[in-house]
């Protein structure tokens, strides 16, 4: 009894405590001491340049905007910012949404509201393709957990037409496919070099602006040509290690965070604190078009 | 004469009084006891709980559990307390405090048998850091285990986690029952507004608080992104912090709901001054009988 009633009063007393914390920290911070916050951004831009050494700088970047409807019963559609990333080695498809949101805050810090710009969706989902060896990767980021769910050689067969079409001020040339169930048609264009294309959509040899399958039902449309912003970079990473958890684990983990639909339960876990490191960036709870309620799946 | 007086105080003091109950000291046996259980039964740690949270989760039905049905006769609140107390359990935690240097047990939520062999429910964010951080190998210091109690002050530390909805705030777990048997609930059909409603659950710093209400409304939602559906049973009888995952009560006691989150209004919200009303979010019983059946 005893014991209960001591307990409860150091949690009250912490909460107090807590709550109370700022003024007296600040205070005592001030004395000759640097300013907290300035030395947790001094730490995260060190953190930063540790973990990008290795990674490669875009050339440039191909912005989509992939819709989907996901669920036919109900007429849902799912939107996403989307990325390619291109190198003479490698690129990188992946959310738009870390790169659009920081640039977005770095031009106006104090900003309340959002780029109206972006759909605000997150998939954590990332496809690596190197043209050369035409190694494929597909990683997926839940937290700072990098897990790899595939390692392949691009076997896309595409058919290439001579028919033509414009997007932007880019000329584009017609390729389709059938895979996953779907027939899909590409537009690319060699306007830009090197290669880079949405999801494992890989193999042609240019860089694909627009794909979508012929139904209408799935989509990434081109929605502009993203570029280094001084110190800005759109780097490629490819993780130098993978979780140790067995990726059979990952359905079920994926699952079980797709529903969390705010971060307090995740915050309360402590996982948070499995990596003491800021990088990889912890893609905070969001698993995108994983969370969705999915009768129309894109690989049939 | 003091002497007497202390004396006599003492012995005034000592004796229970039928009907009252002393719940932190049953708190304080249950910590010796499951301090003991523990050293015998590693596979209730919370660590082993958290190892193995993803493999005994499903989120098809749990197949082979026969719920017990609905109660046709209307009761009194007095009647309704008595027979939903008994399905009505504490949740609790035991931990190691750096404080104290020692283990121990606390009351920090509800929840309610389900079967006599140790299916309960409660919500999804009662027992969510055993599963989340589990899914990703990761094991907090300090965190020992995870129990219920019942009214008699019977500890039943958690084994595991069957099912969870986050969407709906439910979870259905598994507790070892230790030769004893759980006194399940029954379970009851929809209720609409209007109809009456209690709580029977732990507040913070209160046990087996019982409340009266009624039902205020039922609603429905779409998450905007995900397109998952969401079902809520609003109801006007008082809980608060701790009464998480406890049963909600129709005028027959069948288990109608579970508790599960407050929305306090404000008429100044920015910095929540000028407190208006709350009104309490519940988890139908619907979803609990959903979460069982071939």
């Amino acid at each position: 009894m005893k014991k209960i009633i001591i307990l409860s009063a150091i949690f009250f007393a912490s909460v107090t405590a807590f709550a109370q914390q700022p003024q007296g920290e600040g205070q005592r911070q001030g004395q000759g001491r640097k300013n907290p916050q300035a030395e947790a951004m001094e730490k995260r831009k060190a953190e930063e340049k540790a973990y990008y050494a290795d990674a490669d700088t875009a050339y440039y970047g191909v912005r989509y905007r992939m819709k989907y409807k996901y669920n036919k019963e109900r007429n849902l559609t799912y939107e996403e910012d989307r990325v390619a990333l291109v190198t003479p080695k490698v690129s990188l498809e992946m959310s738009y949404e870390p790169i659009g949101e920081r640039r977005m805050r770095k031009k106006d810090p104090s900003g309340q509201s959002g780029d109206p710009t972006l759909a605000y969706r997150l998939t954590p989902d990332f496809y690596f393709y190197w043209p050369e060896s035409g190694r494929q990767v597909k990683t997926y980021r839940i937290l700072s957990e990098e897990f790899k769910l595939s390692d392949s050689k691009c076997a896309n067969k595409w058919n290439i037409s001579d028919e033509t079409r414009k997007i932007g001020n880019f000329n584009c040339r017609k390729a389709t496919i059938s895979k996953g169930g779907r027939d899909w048609t590409a537009w690319f264009t060699t306007d830009m070099p090197h290669q880079g294309a949405p999801r494992d959509f890989n193999g042609l040899p240019g860089v694909v602006l627009e794909l979508a399958d012929s139904t209408g039902e799935v989509g990434w449309y081109f929605n502009g040509i993203v570029k280094n912003d001084g110190d800005d970079v759109l780097h490629i990473k490819f993780p130098k290690e993978f979780s140790s958890i067995p990726v059979e684990r990952f359905p079920k983990i994926v699952k079980l965070y797709s529903m969390c639909e705010t971060p307090n339960e995740i915050t309360r876990s402590g996982v948070m604190e499995k990596s003491k490191s800021s990088f990889p960036e912890k893609l905070m709870v969001s698993t995108g078009v994983d969370a969705c309620d999915i009768d129309n799946p894109i690989e049939r | 004469m003091i002497a007497a007086l202390a004396c006599a105080g003492a012995v005034f003091a000592a004796s229970p009084r039928k009907g009252y109950y002393n719940y932190p000291e049953m708190l304080a046996k249950g910590t010796a006891d499951l301090r003991e259980f523990l050293k015998s039964n590693p596979n209730v740690h919370a660590d082993s709980i958290r190892e193995h949270a993803l493999d005994n989760l499903s989120w098809s039905r749990i197949g082979g559990v026969k719920l017990q049905p609905a109660s046709v006769k209307v009761l009194t609140p007095a009647e309704v307390y008595k027979k939903g107390k008994k399905s009505s359990l504490v949740f609790g935690k035991m931990d190691y405090s750096e404080q104290m240097k020692a283990d121990t047990a606390y009351s920090n939520a509800s929840a309610v048998a389900l079967t006599a062999d140790g299916i309960c429910a409660t919500n999804f964010h009662v027992i969510a850091d055993l599963v989340l951080s589990g899914a990703l190998d990761y094991a907090p210091k300090g965190d020992k285990l995870r129990f219920v109690m019942d009214e008699n002050g019977n500890f039943f530390p958690l084994q595991s986690i069957l099912r969870v909805d986050p969407i709906n705030d439910l979870a259905i777990i598994k507790v070892d029952t230790r030769g004893k048997k759980l006194v399940p609930a029954t379970i009851g059909g929809e209720v609409r507004p209007g109809d009456a409603v209690y709580c029977l659950a732990n507040p913070s710093g209160a046990y087996f608080h019982f409340t009266d209400g009624m039902v205020s409304n039922c609603t429905e939602r779409v998450h905007h992104k995900s397109g998952q559906r969401k079902y809520i049973i609003e109801i006007t009888s008082d809980y608060g912090g701790g009464a998480s995952g406890g049963p909600i009560y129709d005028d027959k006691g069948n288990l109608v709901a579970l508790v599960s989150s407050t929305v306090s209004l404000y008429a100044n919200p920015q910095q929540m001054r000028n407190f208006q009303m709350a009104y309490k979010q519940t988890v139908p019983a619907f979803l609990i009988k959903d979460s069982f059946g071939k």
